[in-house]
């Protein structure tokens, strides 16, 4: 069974949610055995859903921005030879250039560099996720952030053929890293529904990444998401298969977390 | 307080009939007290190679005259590495299971030009950027791909590099000498293009051209065999390890 405990006399800043491992000492003693799990979550993190000390992606901005991918020129480059009336006699042709393009998605206003998640058409994007994807060539990008923005960066490649501009519709999810609030109380509610945990560590008005039992558009990636083979490139995140025009592997992804916030 | 027992003895976080969150779909945490920053640098090795000749020769008429021409090109051979792993430390708890990963990066030093374009990258410098599994695609040409992965084993934090070349089949003109024969069996020079080790593989970098007599590969007046390519590259910065737990229910 799942307890909710906090403000023990020998340690007043603690509030945690767990299992207790044996039902051994008194429950309002934080060295008893059975609030082991309180007193050091580290060793039993298989035991403890929350606890102050924590970090919770805690949903600072969930936004939805467009971004307009630059159009890659085509065209071609390369060496030739020529004999003396100037017919080519040996050849070399390279279709295409390559582009690499920085966008600032959104000032996030937090002052720090925050965690930070975008999906895409409902797969998280990884550091390569494929946005564009044609006969005249393809687009990767990945996702950053500094102390006031949070990035979107693209490279990609044309062929003979323009790639064409493209828009694309990003879901920005920024985390507040938040501390705890020594005006606060361990615990506390509100007349009106509203509570909060640990001084503020879980605020009610807040949204919270968490799992989904239902399939999300949202999912936690918690193994290898990228492959190459064959000078190519697969991205797999949340069950979403990204090739590129060249690979010719078979990764098939690894375990994800459908989560919501 | 809307802290209420949940069916299987959970307990549910509820605020307005909005589940906050649960003990049976807890939220992914994170541990600060185990979160470190290490240093890191990422090293890709030179690809295998060889190089490509082409040679051909003219003879016209009106007026007059005979020539020859020689190109030499960089050639990436197919092929597809996994690099050794290494552990860069190590997390303090075997309950670790999931960790958020980013990483801060420079690219220290890059490979060549390669297919007459500079290789680029998504990651972008000195910016945090989101590793999600672990895994990112680090390096982009039009004839490789280099990728990164880092994750726990046990509870070691291990990097792994892969980075793989396209097996293509070149058609230069005017094509490829039957045999890879630079000669035919009179003696004559052959016209068309050689190869080093193997036909397949990306042509990749022009390293020299003559027109003359003797250009043909390794004629005495033939283009440059020397490989002035190096593809191998270096990345520095840090990887920021933010340790946690995803409980499926506690």
């Amino acid at each position: 069974m799942a307890v909710f405990r906090g403000s023990f006399p020998g340690a007043p800043n603690i509030a945690a949610s767990f299992t207790e491992p044996n039902q051994t000492g008194d429950i309002r003693d934080i060295d008893a055995p059975r609030n082991a799990p309180a007193k050091n979550p580290v060793m039993h993190l298989d035991k403890v859903a929350f606890h102050s000390s924590f970090y919770l992606y805690e949903v600072a901005i969930d936004q939805v921005v467009t971004i307009t991918h630059p159009a890659i020129s085509g065209g071609s480059a390369g060496w030739e030879g020529y004999e003396r009336s100037g017919s080519k006699i040996l050849v070399w042709e390279v279709f295409g250039r390559v582009q690499q393009t920085n966008h600032a998605m959104l000032a996030h206003g937090l002052g720090y560099a925050p965690l930070v998640m975008v999906s895409f058409d409902d797969a998280m994007i990884v550091a390569g996720t494929i946005v564009q994807n044609e006969t005249a060539g393809t687009r990767f990008v990945s996702v950053g952030a500094d102390s006031t923005y949070i990035y979107l960066s693209e490279c990609g490649y044309s062929s003979d053929l323009d790639l064409p501009a493209a828009n694309r519709n990003y879901r920005v999810l920024v985390f507040r890293t938040p501390a705890p609030s020594p005006a606060l109380p361990m615990a506390s509610g509100a007349p009106d529904g509203s509570f909060q945990i640990g001084r503020g560590m879980i605020d009610s008005a807040k949204h919270y990444l968490r799992r989904d039992s239902s399939l999300s558009p949202l999912d936690m990636d918690i193994g290898r998401t990228v492959d190459t083979e064959g000078g190519g490139a697969r991205v797999v995140t949340g069950g979403n298969v990204q090739t590129d025009q060249f690979y010719t592997g078979s990764f098939g992804g690894s375990p994800f977390i459908p989560v919501t916030v | 307080m809307p802290i209420v027992p949940a069916p299987g003895g959970h307990i549910h976080a509820i605020r307005s009939g909005r589940k906050v969150w649960g003990t049976d779909d807890p939220p992914v945490l994170l541990v600060p007290d185990a979160w470190q920053s290490i240093p890191i640098t990422i090293e890709f090795p030179d690809f295998a190679k060889d190089v490509a000749y082409g040679f051909n020769q003219w003879t016209t008429t009106v007026p007059p005259s005979t020539g020859m021409y020689g190109m030499s090109i960089v050639k990436i051979l197919p092929q597809t590495t996994w690099l050794p792993d290494i552990v860069l430390g190590t997390v303090p708890s075997s309950l670790i299971n999931y960790v958020d990963w980013r990483v801060v990066l420079n690219w220290t030093k890059q490979p060549s030009w390669a297919r007459m374009s500079p290789v680029v990258s998504p990651i972008i410098p000195g910016i945090e950027t989101d590793l999600r599994g672990g895994s990112g695609l680090i390096e982009i040409s039009g004839c490789f791909r280099r990728m990164i992965h880092v994750e726990l084993s046990g509870t070691n934090i291990v990097l792994s590099r892969k980075q793989s070349t396209r097996g293509m089949n070149e058609n230069p003109s005017p094509g490829w000498a039957p045999g890879n024969a630079t000669h035919y069996p009179s003696g004559q020079p052959r016209e068309g293009w050689t190869y080093g080790v193997q036909q397949e593989g990306a042509f990749s970098y022009f390293i020299d051209k003559r027109a003359g007599n003797n250009s043909w590969r390794g004629g005495s007046n033939g283009a440059s065999m020397v490989d002035p390519t190096d593809y191998s590259s270096m990345w520095s910065g840090t990887l920021l390890v933010k340790p946690g737990r995803q409980n499926t229910s506690i």
